[in-house]
């Protein structure tokens, strides 16, 4: 687990929305806070916590308010026979994966993948402690909150219109101020200025050199 | 035969979220989002044939390797999915998952046989939430 490493700034001008997905920190697309349960409620208690509460995951606590792992809807499935006589402590996840707000995107979304998760506790790192596994981090108290694919990919949409409108509104900038653009309003209002003119002179000729007038 | 206890079509989607494989990777996102769903199927446009699946992984893949601009015949598995039939016990399905680890069926039914749901932990969350005794 790696400890604080700074808070990656978005780059001024993102070349692509993987790049502006990738360098967030993960402190502005997590989802904050967390749903907590007792640890010896019944699995099928938790699953009508999620249901209720809409969140795919919860933190177990114990009696004295320890922390003792993650409960979330894959977990059900180990105690499906026994819903409602296994107790969540039974089938907690009790060493999640945890990471830093100050992490990026891109780096927590490598780790989720390699280790097959689809959601992260996110919670500051001890301070001065090179490790970082669940076992230390849960003795600091509760999480700052949890980052899911699904916050990642939602927010992709959001980073989406950041992305394009960016060069759109330069691309627009440029358009106002270019100069082939002005040489044509010169060439198009020359160019009326000379029809007027030519009609007009036209017409005057022809009028005055109308014979068998008087 | 029928099953014991509830049915797979009691506790499924009653519907397959599917795309083709020219669907652009950001809408795919976008519609697992709205649906709430984990992996949706994809099919060659115009067929009912399967090609593969799209989950939420395949999306963080995508977001990691900067194919979030691709289609999704890019970020797909290939592989076909699990499939259950919707009047299989529901504790057999669940048995199913966890032995072969599986986290998505396909349901199917009818004659001819077609697809007519999906099965995902989210559904179990569900159905286990609203049911008194245990499935």
């Amino acid at each position: 687990m790696t400890a604080a490493t700074g808070v990656p700034a978005v780059p001024a001008a993102a070349q692509s929305l993987g790049d502006a997905a990738r360098t967030r920190p993960v402190a502005e697309v997590m989802r904050h806070g967390v749903v907590l349960c007792d640890a010896d409620v019944s699995a099928r208690d938790a699953a009508r916590t999620m249901v209720d509460r809409g969140v795919t995951s919860l933190l177990a606590v114990d009696i004295s308010s320890e922390l003792i792992g993650l409960v979330d809807e894959g977990s059900l499935v180990r105690a499906w026979e026994t819903l409602d006589d296994t107790p969540c402590i039974d089938i907690v996840d009790p060493d999640p994966l945890i990471v830093d707000p100050a992490e990026s995107v891109g780096e927590v979304a490598r780790r989720m993948l390699a280790a097959g998760v689809t959601r992260v506790l996110v919670a500051p790192p001890p301070p001065g402690e090179e490790s970082g596994r669940w076992s230390e981090w849960k003795e600091r108290g509760l999480p700052l909150g949890m980052l899911t694919v699904t916050d990642i990919l939602s927010r992709l949409e959001e980073l989406e219109a950041v992305v394009r409108v960016r060069p759109a509104r330069a691309g627009l900038e440029r358009r106002s101020v270019a100069p082939w653009i002005a040489l044509a309003s010169i060439l198009v209002v020359a160019a009326v200025i000379a029809l007027v003119l030519f009609a007009y002179l036209n017409g005057t000729h022809q009028y005055t050199n109308k014979p068998g007038l008087g | 035969m029928p099953a014991n206890g509830p049915t797979v079509a009691e506790a499924m989607r009653p519907r397959v979220i599917g795309c083709t494989l020219r669907t652009p990777v950001m809408e795919v996102a976008r519609r697992l989002h709205e649906e709430g769903a984990r992996r949706m199927v994809v099919a060659s446009a115009g067929s009912d044939l399967i090609a593969g699946t799209v989950g939420e992984l395949d999306l963080l893949r995508a977001v990691i390797e900067g194919h979030t601009e691709g289609m999704a015949s890019d970020v797909m598995r290939l592989e076909a999915p699990a499939t259950v039939g919707a009047g299989e016990s529901l504790a057999a399905a669940v048995r199913r998952m966890r032995e072969e680890s599986i986290d998505f069926f396909v349901v199917v039914g009818g004659s001819p046989e077609r697809p007519v749901g999906t099965l995902s932990h989210a559904e179990l969350a569900a159905f286990a939430a609203r049911r008194r005794a245990a499935g």
